[in-house]
């Protein structure tokens, strides 16, 4: 049966005027209107809100929406040893941008980052819900190497910072974690490299690993899919069409996840050529995810509501639900 | 020959941010408004000539982003609920819904009012039909292709405008040119149709992408001159620039906008030989990286005192007028 899940962060603001608004709450943060335990019981509240929409959508499978962080990697960036933070860069090619980590010392994990919204999510959610992290080859390229000069060495601290925040979320009962690759599919030379660092960070762990790609062609990484020690594979067929027929010809070593649902453009799609969509892939793949594009944060709320609800609306109709 | 210049915007002074906050909840009516953002076009001419700049800027007062603004004044566009673009900054970003149409010049008053003010020229400012397709969302047209050619189609009528109504430069920029290098053969191909014909010197101002992927395909972009940043990256671009041999005029940046901190007259005096060691001080304009309006207005214009007297020192080593 074919199961809805979302790629990761969602709108922070919300369309009702009387919901919280964390844009608002955060200047009051930063004019000392607020105290930091304000500040984390909106952040709480607004996590309740998505994981709540999510639900009330039909999504099999959500996720915490990434209330609390600006981007994948400065996140784990800011609880560890290891790096700063720099100046604003393009993300991919969006009209979005975030800030360049550096790495300027040895890196050492401290704390977890990713298992206390975790552990909200998923009390909100009362059903499992998908953690999302960079993969590290990812968070490699993601940031500026001021400190090792060595590709190998980084990647492996990298790794093992990862490998904690992996050990805190399965603590803490996470089923499904996903790790967000999308720099690799324009570095298909670093597969084995990359693949050596995600199967270092999982190794020993009991969950169902994701691996996660969005804006670019799988196309030269697509054979290769078996040598990830993860259970499935998603990739964004809305960017680039033709990710669909690369899963549906070499997700053979996973269950593939087909981001079909557009989260970089409003235009809602057609509920019956999804279908159709959704008809060849249950042909091959009867367990496959049906998810977003990419992460939801590039849309209005309103809009990304209306997309989640499509997904979930289209993925039960055709289960006959 | 080392001609100073800004690239398009100058931070709004307070009494205008606060009566653009008033106009957006219509507690002040759209006269009122206009008579502020003149009021602060006459002082950001003042404050251009003070501090001696070669060629000026209208400072885009009555712009709040240099695509919502064209947005609002074309038919078929309308804008959507906030979006995040990074951190807590927000913005409300175009949707193409119908067929484009420009009903009226969207930016000739401004131009002539400011040019009314100075014998100095002042430039023509417009956003480039494939940056304004990148950064809408589109629900009209099939194809990105329909979309860029349909804004280039419509702002050749703004800049035929622009040049009638007197303007000796104008300036079409294109930030996200550098965001999908397979695409570049369209902007290409739409900015000749935009420039068709145009006796004015054609500008094109592009930021925040990565240089080696449209270098030198970008050479073949129909405008006169190309306006670059350098200061942020300590002019480690430069050197993509050497071969092969660089052919069009350069607007080149010394100035990091994204920095509070005032460049000194030394490193903005070494940053130009630098520049000079590769483009040639024949084809150079100095000016900052990228718009002004995220510096406050004392920083802005710190900064670009420091440019004015590194250019003339410059100029006098090298015996120019």
């Amino acid at each position: 049966m074919l199961k809805s899940t979302v790629t990761g962060n969602y709108p922070k603001l919300p369309t009702q005027k009387g919901d919280i608004n964390i844009r608002r709450m955060l200047h009051r943060f930063d004019k000392a209107e607020i105290n930091r335990q304000e500040l984390e019981q909106a952040f709480d509240a607004v996590t309740a809100r998505v994981i709540r929409e999510q639900l009330e959508s039909g999504i099999d499978l959500p996720t915490d929406g990434q209330i609390r962080w600006d981007d994948i990697v400065t996140p784990f960036t800011s609880q560890a040893d290891g790096f700063e933070i720099n100046g604003l860069i393009r993300w991919f090619d969006n009209n979005v941008y975030y800030r360049k980590p550096t790495v300027v010392s040895d890196i050492k994990w401290q704390k977890p980052v990713a298992a206390n919204a975790y552990r909200l999510a998923s009390t909100q959610s009362g059903k499992a819900v998908k953690a999302v992290l960079p993969a590290p080859y990812s968070f490699m390229k993601l940031s500026e190497d001021s400190h090792y000069h060595n590709q190998g060495r980084l990647l492996a601290d990298l790794a093992a910072l990862l490998r904690a925040e992996v050990g805190a979320l399965v603590a803490a009962g996470a089923e499904h974690i996903q790790f967000d690759d999308p720099c690799l599919q324009y570095h298909a030379e670093d597969l084995p490299l990359a693949a050596e660092a995600i199967n270092s960070v999982v190794k020993g762990f009991h969950a169902t690993f994701w691996l996660c790609f969005y804006f670019g062609s799988i196309e030269k990484i697509a054979p290769d899919f078996g040598m990830f020690d993860v259970s499935v594979i998603a990739a964004d067929c809305v960017s680039v069409p033709t990710n669909c027929e690369q899963l549906l010809r070499f997700a053979h070593h996973q269950i593939p996840c087909f981001g079909m649902t557009d989260a970089r453009n409003i235009k809602l799609e057609q509920d019956d050529i999804l279908r159709q969509k959704y008809e060849r892939i249950s042909l091959l793949f009867p367990d496959a995810y049906i998810s977003t594009s990419c992460g939801l944060e590039f849309l209005p709320h309103a809009n990304a509501l209306e997309k989640i609800k499509l997904l979930g609306c289209t993925v039960k109709q055709f289960r006959g639900e | 020959m080392l001609d100073t210049t800004t690239v398009g915007s100058f931070p709004k002074p307070d009494y205008l941010q606060k009566a653009r906050t008033q106009h957006s909840v219509s507690k002040l009516s759209d006269a009122e408004l206009h008579e502020l953002e003149l009021q602060a076009t006459r002082e950001v001419i003042r404050q251009q000539e003070e501090v001696g700049l070669d060629i000026l800027v209208h400072g885009e007062m009555e712009r709040g982003d240099m695509t919502t603004y064209f947005a609002e004044k074309l038919l078929g566009m309308g804008i959507s609920d906030l979006v995040r673009s990074y951190g807590n900054r927000y913005y409300r970003k175009p949707i193409v819904a119908d067929a484009l149409q420009r009903p009226a010049p969207m930016t000739i008053e401004m131009f002539k009012y400011a040019q009314s003010l100075t014998v100095k020229p002042v430039k023509g400012m417009l956003t480039g039909p494939y940056t304004m397709c990148d950064w809408s969302f589109n629900t009209h047209y099939e194809t990105r292709r329909e979309v860029v050619l349909a804004f280039a189609r419509l702002l050749h009528d703004e800049v035929k405008d622009l040049q009638s109504a007197g303007a000796k430069y104008i300036q079409i920029d294109e930030p996200a040119i550098s965001t999908r290098p397979e695409e570049l053969p369209l902007a290409i191909e739409a900015m000749a149709i935009v420039t068709e014909g145009i006796a004015a010197k054609t500008i094109s101002h592009i930021c925040y992408g990565d240089f080696h992927t449209i270098y030198p395909l970008i050479l073949d972009l129909p405008v006169d001159q190309l306006d670059l940043e350098f200061a942020n990256s300590g002019y480690a671009n430069l050197d993509i620039f050497r071969t092969p041999r660089f052919t069009k005029e350069i607007a080149f940046g010394v100035l990091d906008i994204h920095s509070h901190r005032i460049e000194t007259v030394e490193e903005i005096v070494s940053g130009i030989r630098k520049g000079i060691d590769v483009f040639g001080v024949e084809k150079m304009t100095i000016d900052p990286d990228c718009g002004l309006k995220t510096r406050t207005t004392e920083e802005a214009f710190a900064k670009l005192r420091n440019m004015v007297t590194a250019v003339r020192q410059v100029k006098s080593e090298l015996g120019l007028p």
